[in-house]
């Protein structure tokens, strides 16, 4: 669909009437962006000064101070590798305009074959360094390492009931994380906690590395399928912490340099031979696959699909259409404050973002609605559940029922 | 996966005595009728008690169209105003918008209510109250954006016919399918304000006297329908004709997809929404006590798909690319200037205006401009000019007019 819709993607070379581009009138134009026929030069300045506006922050500074570092993390899709791309090439001007650059990158993938073997392999990694070599570090992690991280993963094993002597002798994180996953009620809750999991241990790694921030790869479009999918699973007052530049309430920053850049426009970018970078990237695009994962068949039926595919296929299907207001929701998210008094009420256990502390409010039948009532004020303190947020509360919920070991 | 417990699984999971013979739509319990309609019942108390929504000795008014969610909470209401002594006189208030075919039947409905559950009825029309049936003012300006003026004159309508009754509290049918369709409407829109206060039980606005609250606010629509059919309530199921707009019908169906999903999503986008209530920035000028009330409609009637009526969505894209392509210039001028938050700019340049409350000079109705919504509207057809949207107060009334569906369930 969108490499052939005449508002947005690459254009038809069988269509008849060759067009300038747009901006330089000089090349003929090879994508339409924004309703815009482009070259391909045009379109690659376009792509990268919205990055580069977005990376302000980490420009070369005077005086002389000691490039940041920033943990960027990569899934071999097509987003984080392109702003590895787009990264290495804003590092090499810097070096080569200032002598030196502002900050230094932590390349770092999230390897979850352990989960989904159908994903590829860490190895793949190498790839990426031989063909960007001077952009930073290289390294590889488990999702199961977030058990070497002692204060996550103390309350992710007490969550997972995995014992104190397990925890020692011959344990199996592996394992761990499988039966953590497992024990999840539904395909939903296990992406939703597998989510919370690689954000966590993408921070505990930031914290141990020293770095300043992390550079997310979201783009306008997932950004707002974030924004709709965390408000449907109960997670909305999270959004300001998911979506927002700057300050994370897990002590490093959160930066978001493709927001501004729909995921139809960077598919169109990795197809393309650029100036710079004559082999498409979407040979290094390993995770990437244009066949969408779920039919829209299986949408309706919603058989199979989890809420954040759900609102994948959504933005997907309304990006080349409606691209303003795709953007209009991020701009909207971007409005909303974190909740007033959220700072004070602890941290979930689970996501470790600052409670809404209305996990023990969670209402699902007049079962647990009038216990609470009948006892007058809700003990906050005493129910377990309010250690954490409505939306963790809500997908552990189910598990109850499914041998999970805290509740009933 | 639920099928774990083949002896328990075939009773009841709340008496656990009878046989189960519902899968409860909101949690996917298996119950026995009595137990799902008490359940049901008693969510709705609980929503009562907890939010103190009603006084005892009060008179309260249902906004009643005949459809199933008002009917469902007449029923409801006189079930628990009789089972917790509530000691509250609740009164059918009824509007005829004058839709030939859909409103004349439904209000036979109502009628038949009234008798069944021993309650006052008053009936107000559009036309007695501004001269223009529905059908007339469809008839003029054509189906596109004739929810504007439903909205607008609905609201009014059902605060006349309140104080008419000398009642100052009117609770209406809207559900928590309605509400969660509201709250991604409004993030869709980027309506800011709205989503603010899209979710709130109770709304009260500095534009009317009269108090408005959702009991059903945590009722699925599915359940709804089935309390009906158990309980046997004598309801009009047909909807209104003039199709919902292209936003409500493209929330509607994510939100259909969404419950599909996981149940629970309903439930889990209101609580989202109620968050939002709080993640909001006071508006400059103070108080953000607007105008425009909260009512997050129910779309004239519980419509399906609009998914004929795309035209706002492209309407929508096009004045954000034109807002956007004016703040391109301002840009440029600008750079190179630190921006924060990714908020570049301002959204769609919405003028806020500090809000005086006075009344309108030709009906009187509290209003912050010289004229009512509802009178600016009239004096519109009145022209013979259509008018697809309207500037109010600083707040653009066209999409949904806020109100539609309000009571009208
Ligand atoms: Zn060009
Ligand atoms: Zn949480
Ligand atoms: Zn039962
Ligand atoms: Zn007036």
């Amino acid at each position: 669909m969108a490499a052939t819709d005449p508002e947005n993607g690459l254009r038809d070379r069988g269509e008849p009437a060759i067009q300038k581009c747009k901006r330089c009138r000089e090349n003929t134009a090879v994508v339409v962006v924004r309703q815009e026929n482009l070259c391909c030069e045009c379109f690659d300045k376009y792509v990268r000064s919205k990055c580069i506006k977005r990376m302000e922050t980490y420009r070369v500074r005077y005086p002389d101070t000691a490039p940041r570092t920033l943990l960027l993390p990569v899934s071999f899709g097509i987003s984080s590798t392109t702003l590895l791309y787009l990264l290495c090439g804003q590092l090499a001007r810097q070096s080569s305009q200032a002598g030196r650059t502002g900050f230094s990158l932590l390349i770092v993938h999230v390897d979850e074959t352990c989960i989904d073997s159908s994903l590829p392999p860490r190895s793949h990694l190498d790839a990426l360094r031989s063909r960007f070599p001077d952009a930073g570090h290289y390294t590889a992690v488990g999702i199961e390492d977030i058990y070497q991280f002692r204060n996550a993963a103390r309350e992710v094993e007490l969550a997972a009931g995995v014992d104190e002597e397990k925890a020692h002798g011959g344990f199996d994180a592996r394992e761990a994380v499988r039966n953590l996953l497992g024990a999840l009620a539904s395909p939903t809750s296990r992406t939703d906690v597998l989510a919370v999991l690689r954000t966590r241990l993408v921070v505990e790694i930031a914290k141990r590395e020293g770095c300043e921030g992390v550079l997310w790869g979201d783009t306008t479009t997932r950004l707002a399928e974030k924004t709709l999918g965390e408000t449907a699973k109960g997670r909305g007052f999270s959004i300001p912490w998911r979506t927002a530049d700057g300050d994370s309430p897990f002590g490093v920053k959160f930066h978001y340099p493709l927001r501004d850049l729909l995921k139809s426009e960077l598919v169109n970018y990795v197809s393309l031979s650029l100036p710079a970078s004559r082999e498409p990237l979407l040979l290094l695009c390993a995770a990437y696959s244009a066949q969408p994962k779920h039919s829209a068949a299986s949408a309706a039926s919603g058989r199979n699909i989890t809420i954040d595919e759900l609102m994948t296929q959504y933005f997907e299907s309304i990006e080349t259409q409606y691209p303003s207001i795709v953007a209009n929701v991020v701009r909207t998210a971007g409005k909303l404050q974190p909740l007033r008094g959220s700072a004070d009420g602890g941290h979930c256990m689970i996501c470790g973002l600052p409670g809404d502390g209305a996990g023990g409010d969670m209402t699902l039948s007049a079962l647990t609605l009038n216990a609470g009532a009948d006892e007058g004020e809700k003990p906050r303190n005493g129910n377990k559940r309010s250690d954490m947020c409505y939306g963790c509360a809500r997908s552990t919920y189910g598990a109850a029922s499914y041998d999970w070991p805290l509740e009933p | 996966m639920t099928a774990s417990n083949p002896p328990l699984s075939k009773l009841c999971a709340h008496c656990k005595t009878v046989r189960a013979q519902i899968l409860r739509p909101k949690t996917h319990e298996r119950l026995c009728k009595t137990c799902f309609t008490t359940v049901f019942e008693s969510e709705i108390h609980a929503t009562i008690t907890t939010h103190t929504l009603f006084q005892r000795g009060s008179r309260v008014a249902i906004g009643a169209s005949g459809g199933k969610d008002s009917t469902v909470l007449a029923s409801v209401l006189k079930t628990l105003n009789t089972r917790y002594d509530y000691g509250v006189e609740f009164v059918l208030l009824s509007i005829d918008e004058g839709i030939t075919g859909y409103r004349d039947d439904s209000l036979e409905t109502v009628k038949r209510n009234a008798v069944q559950y021993g309650m006052e009825l008053c009936i107000l029309g559009y036309r007695e109250l501004y001269g223009w049936s529905m059908d007339e003012v469809v008839a003029q300006i054509g189906k596109k954006g004739n929810c504007t003026y439903c909205g607008v004159f609905r609201r009014q309508a059902l605060d006349r016919g309140a104080a008419r009754l000398g009642i100052t509290h009117v609770v209406t049918g809207h559900n928590a399918d309605d509400i969660a369709e509201t709250v991604v409407m409004n993030l869709l829109r980027g309506d800011l304000p709205r989503l603010q206060r899209c979710t709130s039980i109770v709304t009260e606005s500095a534009s009317s006297p009269i108090a408005r609250s959702k009991p059903l606010k945590y009722a699925y629509e599915k359940e709804i329908v089935l309390y009906a059919h158990y309980k046997q309530l004598d309801y009009f199921t047909t909807e209104c004709i003039y199709s919902p707009e292209a936003f409500r019908g493209s929330a509607r169906s994510l939100i259909k997809s969404l419950e599909r999903v996981r149940p629970s999503a309903i439930l889990d986008i209101v609580r989202s929404g109620e968050a939002f209530a709080g993640m909001v920035a006071e508006r400059p000028g103070g108080g953000g006590g607007s105008e425009q009330s909260a009512e997050s409609g129910g779309g004239c009637g519980s419509g399906g798909g609009g998914r004929g009526a795309g035209g706002e969505m492209a309407d929508m894209e096009k004045e954000l690319v034109a807002a956007e392509a004016a703040k391109g210039l301002e840009t440029e001028i600008l750079m190179p200037g630190k921006r924060r938050k990714g908020l570049k700019g301002q959204q769609t340049p919405k003028v806020v205006k500090e809000q005086v409350m006075g009344n309108c000079r030709k009906c009187g109705y509290l209003t912050s401009q010289e004229f009512c919504q509802a009178c600016a509207l009239i004096e519109g057809l009145n022209k013979n000019r259509p008018r697809r949207m309207i500037e109010v107060d600083g707040e653009e009334v066209g999409l949904n007019g806020g109100v539609e569906g309000l009571s009208l369930r």
